[in-house]
């Protein structure tokens, strides 16, 4: 398939759709921005080979799912209660992807993250910024989707606080 | 009634105490600095903590640097293959002489007036050295050397204290079990990945408590257990467990076992079902068919007091302060078996104990709630679960099942010894 090229603005506006579904936890539709082959992945080492190196994060279809039907959960104790979170998207750069039907995006991404309920306990109420750059490749499959996600956080070497929220 | 000599053999021995049918640990224990202190001196300044994997340093010239109690350390393989476990810690007037996680290098050059080391300690480089008075030799001005360092199963351990049992001896309790932990490469070790570090807001022993509590895991992961279940992904119905006789062990020395059994190939892989069975074929070729079973049982083994190892990873545990906790997990790679089961292992790893992971961070959760909890001061904790119907062996292993205390029991009896021993002045 031919894939119509992919504008900065329409760049901008898929990924702002995408913070948007996320800062409103309306994650189900999120599922759907991805192609069924994508993979999400949260490195340490960025250049590394995700199958043989530790990452934060490595999901594909199956395990975006999980996650998402674990935060739909009432049980899920790490979210209970739920982060509230902002996704701020920069600085998008749109070049030719490795195929007809591809293009690559990059962005800068700052996830303000707070967890709501009684901010004086230990893990609640501390106001947490991730500031990242995404490196996406998007496809055209009827419509613009996501076929591969990177996220690199500038503080991923770093020991990590509870990111069972969505970034 | 207490008396005023708050840190006294009897202080520190009372903040744990144990009837026969009680065992009770003081909230002190988890919110008074001075004990927090005391424990980093005494436990993990001066007897064994885990510091490496061999293979995070498989090459001559590898290096790591680690923490040991407030120490900075690197550990090093010198040219001829010796693993050295020095201080961090220039000669001249302190400087960290190494600033990387990892790397290869055969000498480290201090970054201040850049005295210079060789990767096994000796200094073999002093800039401008004629201004140094006569007599000032390099000789006596080597790295310092962590008193003991040694290593089991390719598990290497250093001690700051010289006056420590051998790792030997240290780690006889647990033998058996990191031997099947270790037995589950075949023809070699464990490749140990770098790790994923994160963080949690509490305690450091509630890591140590929490990663062989049985009695948490169906509650605090229900909404992990569900979803899986959901999806048809493995048997994770921790309740079962006890009906099935998994077990928990405490041994002396402050070790402990959570054993969940066989369960379906639980932690090889069993996302790849086909290389799960080739797995243990090969296994039962290699070790009979019993063995094999027991090596591919899920097993934590908690080796105090600092380190568990997982059927997916090494986690190991940093104190950083009273409140705040760093832990360092480890995938490791299985010698001997496909890639792909390995990235399979790797991959269900991460979806469990990362800190995006739908088991872990809940666990991080409760160790925040704890920590609060305890800034109430309420006295004592309550880990009483199993006694008098735990097995006593004449070692002094004690065995319940899986929901059972006795891993923490045996953590917090050890912890008493090694405080008040540090109290009676027994250094
Ligand atoms: S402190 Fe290292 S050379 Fe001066
Ligand atoms: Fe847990």
């Amino acid at each position: 398939m031919t894939a119509p090229s992919l504008t900065r603005q329409e760049a901008e506006d898929f990924l702002y759709e995408e913070a948007r579904l996320l800062d409103e936890r309306d994650f189900f539709p999120w599922l759907d921005l991805f192609t069924d082959d994508a993979i999400y992945w949260i490195p340490i080492d960025e250049h590394a080979d995700p199958t043989r190196a530790t990452s934060i994060l490595w999901d594909d279809a199956q395990l975006r799912a999980l996650r998402v039907h674990q935060l739909a959960h009432e049980r899920n104790f790490a979210q209970s209660p739920p982060s509230r979170t902002v996704h701020s998207v920069t600085n998008v750069q749109v070049s030719p992807g490795g195929a007809d039907d591809e293009a690559n995006v990059r962005c800068n991404l700052v996830v303000y993250e707070i967890r709501s309920g009684d901010h004086r306990q230990l893990g609640l109420g501390d106001l947490r910024p991730l500031p990242a750059k995404c490196l996406y490749v998007l496809r055209y499959e009827e419509r613009w989707r996501i076929a591969h996600k990177k996220v690199v956080l500038i503080n991923r070497h770093m020991p990590l606080v509870n990111l069972s929220f969505l970034i | 009634m207490a008396t005023q000599q708050a840190t006294t053999e009897r202080g520190y021995a009372g903040l744990v105490e144990i009837t026969d049918k009680t065992f009770r640990v003081s909230s002190r224990v988890y919110t008074e600095q001075a004990i927090f202190e005391r424990e980093i001196a005494e436990i993990f300044e001066k007897t064994w903590v885990y510091v490496a994997h061999d293979s995070e340093i498989a090459q001559p010239g590898d290096y790591k640097t680690a923490q040991v109690g407030r120490y900075p350390i690197i550990v090093t393989r010198d040219k001829g293959g010796a693993v050295h476990a020095l201080l961090n810690v220039c000669r001249h007037r302190a400087n960290a002489i190494c600033r990387e996680n990892y790397g290869n290098s055969q000498n480290f050059r201090c970054p201040y007036h850049a005295w210079t080391y060789r990767n096994s300690g000796e200094l073999i480089g002093v800039p401008d050295g004629g201004r140094y008075p006569q007599g000032f030799s390099t000789s006596g001005l080597s790295l310092i050397r962590v008193a003991k360092v040694d290593s089991y199963r390719g598990l290497i351990f250093a001690s700051l204290s010289a006056d420590v049992p051998k790792l030997g001896e240290h780690l006889a309790p647990v033998k058996e079990h990191i031997d099947l932990w270790a037995d589950r490469s075949i023809g070699g070790e464990h490749k140990v990945l770098h790790p994923h570090r994160y963080a949690y807001l509490g305690n450091w022993k509630f890591q140590c408590e929490n990663g062989v509590d049985g009695y948490h895991p169906g509650i605090v992961h229900e909404s992990a257990f569900s979803t899986f279940g959901e999806f048809g992904i493995g048997n994770f119905a921790a309740r079962d467990l006890v009906k099935r006789g998994s077990i928990s062990r405490g041994f002396p020395g402050g070790h402990s076992t959570l054993e969940g059994g066989a369960l379906d190939g639980r932690g090889v892989g069993r996302g790849l079902p086909h290389r799960a069975e080739e797995y243990l074929a090969h296994l039962r070729e290699v070790y009979g068919d019993d063995r094999a079973q027991e090596i591919v049982s899920n097993r934590h083994t908690f080796i105090f007091p600092n380190v568990f190892l997982f059927d997916e990873l090494v986690r190991v545990i940093q104190p950083i302060a009273l409140e705040y906790t760093e832990v360092y997990s480890h995938p490791f790679w299985l010698h001997g078996v496909p890639d792909d089961f390995n990235t399979r292992r790797l991959y269900e790893g991460t979806r469990q104990l990362s800190t995006t992971g739908m088991v872990n961070p809940s666990d991080l959760e409760m160790f925040a709630a704890n920590q609060t909890g305890l800034h109430s001061r309420m006295e004592w904790l309550v880990l009483d679960r199993g006694m008098q119907r735990e097995e006593i062996a004449a070692d002094g292993k004690r065995v319940g099942n899986y929901s059972d205390e006795a891993p923490q029991r045996s953590l917090y009896r050890h912890w008493a010894q090694v405080m008040a021993r540090a109290a009676d002045g027994g250094r």
